[in-house]
C-alpha cells in the first residue's frame, strides 16, 4: 500500500514537470502580439458639433445636421 | 403629400391630399369617379351628354339632373353678377369660330370652316332662360344653345376637392390649371401656385401663395387655333359674337367658389382694363391679376387678402 502511494506520488510530479515542459514550448514558439506604433492609427473624421437643444428647437443657422423637408406641394395655373 | 395625376375634361387633372398612401388611394378613386362621371353629364362633344340633351330640347321643359341644375343655377347668377360678359349661350359663336369638336380634335385637325361663318347667329341672352327650382326643371328659350365648359369645370374641381377632402386634411385639385384648395399642405400655411407666362408656358411669370379657396385662369394663347388665315380664341366675346379683342393673354382669379373664380376671369379678360376695374368694385372678395403682351403682371382689385405674389 505504501509503495502504491509512492507511485502515485511520483506519477502527479511527472505528469506536472511534463505537462509544464510542453506549455513553455507553445508558448515560446506562438506568434508574438504588434508592438503599437502611432502612425499605423487611421486619422479620424471631423465632425460637425452637436447642436444644443435651442438651436435645434429655434430653427436657428445652425447646419451641421440636414433635416430632410418633403418637396412643397407645386400647382401651376396658366388656363386651359 | 400624395398626388395623382390623369387626363380628363380635355385637361390635366392633378389630386393632391395630405394624407396616408391608403387614405389618399381611396379618396382619389372617389374623386376620378366623380370626376370622370361629371364629364360625361357636362361635355357638349357627345351626342349622349345630359347637356346636350337639354340642347336639343330647347323650347321645352327639361328635367335636369341636381348637379346639371345646380350648375345652371350658378350659371344665371354669375351672368347677372358679370353683366353678361359670362354668356353660355354664345355656344353658336364658338362653333362659328372654329371650335366644333373638342379641342385635342381641333388641335389634330384643324378648326372647320363653318358655312355662312361670317353671319352672326341672333342671340336672346342666357337670361331668358327658366328655372323652376321646385322640380328641377329648365326651358332654354327655342333658338338658345348652351356651352357649359368652363364653369362646369371649375364646379367638378370644387366637388372633387371636397370628395377628397372626407379623407384628407388637406387637398387640391387642379383641373387644367383651374383649381380648389381645402387645408393647407403640412407645414405650411399657403399654397404656392407658379403663374405661368403666357408667352413661355414652361416659365412662371410670378409665384402666388394662395389661401384656401379657389384659383382660376382665362387665357388667349391656350385654346387657341387657326380657322382659314384667322387666329382663334375660344373666349367669345358675347357683345360682338367673335373672339374677345383684349389687351391681356390672360387673367387669373382667387376667389372664395370655383364657379367664381372661373367666370371672373373669363369676364375680367373679355371686359378689358376699365370695365375689369368697375366689375371688380362691384364684386368684392375676388382677387385678380392680368398678364399683358409684354408679360407685366398687373394687380385688378384693391383687396388685401388673397393676392400675395412675388
Amino acid at each position: 500500500m505504501k509503495i502504491y502511494r509512492k507511485a502515485i506520488r511520483v506519477w502527479i510530479t511527472l505528469v506536472s514537470l511534463a505537462s509544464f515542459a510542453v506549455g513553455w514550448i507553445v508558448l515560446a514558439h506562438s506568434p508574438k502580439p504588434n508592438q503599437f506604433k502611432a502612425s499605423d492609427v487611421q486619422a479620424m473624421p471631423a465632425l460637425p458639433p452637436i447642436p444644443s437643444i435651442e438651436q435645434l428647437s429655434s430653427g436657428s443657422q445652425f447646419s451641421g445636421f440636414s433635416i430632410p423637408q418633403r418637396p412643397m406641394a407645386r400647382l401651376r395655373t396658366g388656363g386651359s | 403629400m400624395e398626388s395623382e395625376a390623369f387626363r380628363a375634361m380635355n385637361s390635366d387633372i392633378l389630386l393632391m391630399a395630405e394624407a396616408g398612401p391608403g387614405q389618399a388611394a381611396a379618396a382619389f378613386r372617389e374623386a376620378r369617379a366623380f370626376i370622370e362621371a361629371s364629364e360625361r353629364r357636362f361635355t357638349r362633344f357627345s351626342e349622349q351628354s345630359e347637356l346636350s340633351s337639354l340642347n336639343r330640347g330647347a323650347g321645352e321643359w327639361f328635367h335636369a339632373s341636381a348637379d346639371l341644375f345646380t350648375v345652371l343655377s350658378e350659371s344665371l347668377e354669375l351672368f347677372h353678377r358679370t353683366r353678361g360678359l359670362f354668356d353660355p349661350s354664345i355656344l353658336p359663336d364658338l362653333q362659328r369660330a372654329g371650335y366644333s369638336r373638342s379641342m385635342d380634335e381641333v388641335r389634330q385637325y384643324g378648326a372647320e370652316l363653318q358655312k355662312d361663318g361670317h353671319l352672326r347667329v341672333p342671340r336672346c341672352g342666357f337670361g331668358s332662360m327658366e328655372l323652376q327650382p321646385a322640380t328641377n326643371s329648365v326651358r332654354l328659350p327655342a333658338d338658345m344653345r348652351i356651352d357649359l365648359g368652363g364653369i362646369a369645370k371649375g364646379w367638378i374641381a370644387e366637388q372633387a376637392a371636397r370628395i377628397v377632402s372626407r379623407y384628407a386634411e388637406a387637398c387640391a385639385v387642379s383641373a387644367g390649371g383651374d383649381m380648389f384648395l381645402i387645408g393647407y399642405p403640412e407645414g405650411q400655411d399657403y399654397w404656392e401656385i407658379g403663374l405661368e407666362d403666357p408667352r413661355d408656358p414652361a416659365q412662371d411669370a410670378a409665384t402666388l401663395c394662395a389661401q384656401e379657396g379657389a384659383v382660376a385662369t382665362s387665357s388667349v394663347v391656350k385654346r387657341a387655333w387657326k380657322q382659314g388665315e384667322a387666329r382663334r380664341h375660344h373666349l367669345i366675346d358675347p357683345r360682338t359674337g367673335e373672339p374677345a379683342d383684349t389687351p391681356w393673354l390672360s387673367v387669373t382669379v382667387m376667389a372664395e367658389r370655383a364657379v367664381e373664380a372661373e367666370t371672373f376671369a373669363k369676364a375680367f379678360l373679355i371686359a378689358g382694363a376699365e370695365e375689369a376695374r368697375i366689375l371688380s368694385e362691384a364684386n368684392p372678395g375676388l382677387s385678380a391679376l392680368a398678364i399683358d403682351r409684354s408679360g407685366q403682371v398687373n394687380k385688378l382689385d384693391h383687396e388685401e387678402i388673397l393676392n400675395v405674389y412675388r
